[in-house]
């Protein structure tokens, strides 16, 4: 019994990973409706930005973060400006075929350099050892990082003035230009957040697991899941309900092979979106 | 005569290939109360959002305190003080009461002045104060128009554009934010008002332009127009 109980606790590290990336996606949607598919390509960078800068510094890989997540703004920027400016207003088919371009670019490129063999960052934390199981600190120490981005984050939208004007542009855009808000200048900045949410979140995953360059395609879609479990463009609930899915995934990980459980992960998505059309978390008002 | 603080030169503009605004020209002068009078379909709201911005004129000049503002965008306009507030609102849904009016005191223009304006806003409006914690999308019609007057006032507007005040509200509360923005007028804000209440604009308004058909056929001191018998039979149903 014990060992499921270990293995939901271990479920639940990685699930805040899960949810530190939905945050990414689930910001961008939430702020100029556009489904960004460079989601796990940025995820994959994020993997390999942490392996080649932990390879330079060899110091301690969560303070790596940091530098991880300026990078991540500035590609979400120079992203921004070449692939999504042009189709914000465009109908959602023509950001979704801009993104996916640009994801196909850096899949290409990434093979192209690091082929698609394994990598892995070889840096670990001392776990703790609770009776005959051993937490890792890796995975400890990769849940707290991401649940204090997302504490950052969420004070960053609460309370900066920037950050208002990010929740103004969200709830509406008009609006918001009449208060003096350039929306455009908005949206670059909820982009460039969202891509450094999703390098963070690979970053992260970088110190628990080998990793290829076609690794982000998995955790995109487990961010697919997790943001359509907490409801479209609320990241705090993308939080939640990512931690709510690795708890999932440690609870049935022990009696199944691990090749069941996306399909576990994609029934759940059906049936939350046939019950709870608008997330588990949207109260129902109009 | 005061000075012109907004001016329209032979607006045009429109919707993708519908013409709404056949070349408007009006004046607004500063400390005054002008009004937009006209049918539904007249153009009355193009008219506020091709002077802002929102929707781009085709052809013709704004002009902002004699500054040619023409092909700012909406946000531009705004930091100088060019302010709309829109029909039907436009609240921020998830936003309280208190952060819709921050907002309005987003731009660099408006910043400085946040407190003083917000003491006006709840003074003007106390109920504000009391649901200062709410959504805004929680607040009754009324409330949520107040909301909208208060995070214009907060933008420190040097033109107030407001489009339907009164719709959709009890006649009481018509009355009564009516009375707000003669307060208004006596500080020396700059309003122009486009309104479906055609005796109340008339009653309260010192310039009248009567929108027809994207043109403007009639203008005059408020008090001349009410008494023009086409005036009285078009709109004024006497």
């Amino acid at each position: 019994m014990s060992g499921i109980f270990a293995s939901m606790i271990d479920g639940l590290l990685i699930g805040s990973v899960y949810g530190l990336a939905a945050m990414g996606l689930s910001l961008i949607w939430g702020v100029m409706d556009v489904i960004n598919l460079t989601h796990g390509a940025m995820i994959a960078l994020g993997m390999f930005g942490m392996y080649l800068l932990f390879n330079a510094t060899a110091i301690n890989a969560y303070l790596l973060l940091a530098p991880m997540i300026a990078g991540g703004l500035i590609l979400g920027v120079i992203i921004y400006w070449l692939a999504v400016n042009w189709v914000v207003d465009r109908p959602i088919l023509m950001s979704l075929l801009s993104t996916f371009a640009v994801n196909m670019m850096v899949i290409g490129i990434g093979t192209a350099i690091w082929s698609t063999s394994p990598y892995n960052v070889d840096f670990s934390v001392p776990g703790i050892t609770v009776g005959e199981y051993t937490f890792t600190g890796n995975h400890m120490f990769a849940a707290l990082s991401a649940v204090l981005i997302a504490l950052l984050l969420e004070m960053f939208l609460r309370r900066t003035r920037t950050g208002k004007a990010i929740r103004a542009v969200a709830d509406n855009r008009d609006a918001a230009e009449l208060m003096g808000i350039s929306s455009t200048r908005v949206l670059m900045v909820a982009f460039a957040i969202g891509i450094a949410l999703a390098v963070a979140s690979g970053a992260l995953v970088s110190t628990l697991f080998p990793f290829t360059i076609l690794s982000g395609a998995g955790y995109q879609l487990k961010s697919f899941v997790v943001t359509v479990l907490a409801g479209l463009g609320k990241p705090f609930g993308a939080l939640v309900a990512g931690v709510l899915l690795g708890l999932l995934e440690g609870a049935v990980s022990p009696f199944i092979a691990i090749s069941w459980i996306p399909l576990i992960e994609f029934g759940l998505f059906v049936l939350v979106l046939i019950v709870f059309p608008r997330g588990i978390f949207s109260r129902a008002t109009a | 005569m005061s000075d012109v603080a907004l001016e329209l030169q032979n607006i045009e503009s429109g919707y993708g290939e519908v013409q709404v605004l056949w070349g408007i020209t009006l004046k607004v002068r500063g400390g005054q109360l002008t009004t937009i009078i006209g049918a539904n379909g007249a153009g009355k709201t193009t008219a506020l959002r091709t002077t802002m911005g929102s929707v781009r004129p085709w052809s013709g000049r704004v002009l902002l305190n004699g500054e040619d503002v023409t092909k700012l965008p909406p946000h531009a306009k705004a930091g100088r003080g060019l302010v709309l507030v829109p029909e039907g609102r436009q609240l921020f849904p998830d936003m309280t009461v208190a952060e819709n009016l921050e907002m309005g005191a987003y731009s660099h223009r408006a910043r400085p002045r946040q407190k003083q304006n917000l003491e006006r806003v709840y003074q003007a409006f106390p109920r504000l104060q009391e649901r200062s914690r709410q959504k805004s999308s929680t607040l009754s019609g009324g409330e949520q128009q107040m909301v909208a007057l208060g995070r214009g006032l907060m933008q420190e507007p040097a033109v107030l554009m407001i489009d339907e005040l009164s719709l959709g509200l009890a006649p009481v509360l018509a009355q009564q934010l009516f009375l707000t923005l003669k307060t208004l007028k006596e500080q020396g804000i700059t309003i122009v008002l486009v309104e479906q209440n055609v005796h109340l604009a008339l009653a309260v308004s010192d310039y009248t332009y009567v929108l027809a058909e994207g043109r403007v056929p009639i203008e005059g001191e408020s008090q001349k127009v009410a008494g023009m018998d086409e005036v009285r039979r078009a709109y004024l149903g006497l």
